[in-house]
């Protein structure tokens, strides 16, 4: 099994409403988005990283499942009827430092398959030297349509230096143990 | 290594076209983005793990680390000091087996935690793994983000961990120190591997 890089995307000056990933090979086995971001948005909890499949809004499409370690406790949250898959609180909004950005590493597995539903796994957060997040949460996309489009957004813009990387992962030519 | 193109299909060309290797230029062979930088196996007497002169031209750096203390313990703090003259400062998130919890630190300049390792008085052979994730590590406009996943299971005792750590410096990361509770010696065969991640070209 390997990674390779599909596609890198940084947020220029003026920031972006979001990042597209279109046309994706169907190639890879997996997928793996890693995001190093920060939103316009101001919420000291942090701010989601929002993954919408193949242009599909339908709320009812998507569910997602968070646990949750806020530096004093733990706890859980989940949503029925997303709207997109997502970590929550694991970006950086506006009132954070200058310069901290959030991070979310959200892997698509089986992408292509024309047979499942598709679910990712997601780690993530933001520590802030005094507050922040840490984030693993689990969401599904109610499809069994292949992944030829993913667009990254989070809460308000994503500010400049904000970066979204697009990598494929394959699987081994070998059968068997 | 220089490679030069000397023909071509009706036979020698005129002067040479230069490539860095004996694949550039071939549109089939794809390159993994993920290439190992260094390697580190432990002989047991080795406390701090040290990573220097990182190279700058990845994306990210990733730090796999399987390893277990000589300390006459069951579980032992993993430390991963990333650059220096920075504060680092954390916030994580654990289950040890009977209930989750998180607790953070912040301001410390001296030690920064990202996750556990198994300690000497768990069953022999026990290790701890940890991957941990130095994402946009050469960007100097960013102060360091780094997250990791550590898991410890002896059996009856263990943590599941996910850490988010933080420095509060934009310099970029161009050294790593790896060590675990009380400086004490890494077990014999504790590996410890760096990786860089290239971003799409």
């Amino acid at each position: 099994m390997s990674m390779f890089a599909i596609a890198s995307q940084t947020v220029g000056v003026g920031g972006a409403a979001n990042v597209i990933f279109s046309n994706i090979p169907q190639n890879y086995t997996h997928l793996q988005i890693r995001v190093v971001g920060r939103g316009t948005t101001s919420f000291s909890p942090g701010l989601s990283a929002y993954f919408q499949i193949n242009g599909d809004g339908t709320a009812a499409n998507y569910a997602v499942h968070g646990l949750f370690g806020d530096g004093a406790s733990s706890y859980a949250s989940s949503a029925i009827n997303a709207g997109t898959m997502s970590i929550q609180q694991a970006l950086a909004d506006s009132s954070a430092a200058a310069n901290v950005f959030g991070t979310a590493i959200f892997d698509l597995l089986e992408y292509t398959s024309a047979s499942k539903n598709k679910v990712a796994k997601i780690i993530g957060g933001c520590d802030r030297n005094g507050s922040g997040r840490a984030i693993i949460q689990s969401a599904v996309y109610f499809s069994t349509a292949p992944v030829t489009q993913i667009i990254v957004g989070t809460d308000g813009n994503l500010v400049e230096g904000s970066r979204i990387d697009l990598y494929g992962i394959t699987a081994s030519q070998t059968v068997g143990a | 290594m220089g490679v030069y193109k000397l023909s071509t299909a009706n036979g020698f060309k005129s002067g040479s076209d230069s490539y860095n290797s004996m694949l550039a230029g071939n549109s089939v062979y794809d390159v993994s983005a993920i290439e190992p930088i260094a390697r580190f196996t432990s002989s047991g007497s080795t406390a701090v793990v040290e990573f220097a002169g990182i190279p700058q031209t990845y994306r990210d750096l990733m730090l796999v680390v399987y390893g277990r203390s000589v300390q006459s313990v069951s579980q032992t703090g993993l430390y991963v000091r990333p650059s220096s003259s920075v504060y680092w400062s954390g916030t994580q998130l654990y289950g040890d087996g009977s209930s989750p919890g998180s607790t953070r630190f912040s301001n410390n300049g001296s030690d920064c935690q990202v996750g556990n390792m198994v300690g000497n008085s768990a069953t022999a052979g026990i290790f701890g793994s940890s991957v941990t994730h130095f994402l946009s590590y050469s960007n100097s406009s960013i102060k360091k983000i780094f997250i990791t996943r550590s898991s410890t299971d002896t059996s009856g005792a263990g943590f599941t961990k996910l850490f988010v750590n933080s420095t509060n410096s934009t310099t970029n990361i161009t050294n790593i120190v790896i060590y675990n509770d009380g400086g004490n010696n890494w077990m014999a065969n504790s590996t410890f591997n760096l990786y860089g991640i290239r971003a799409a070209s």
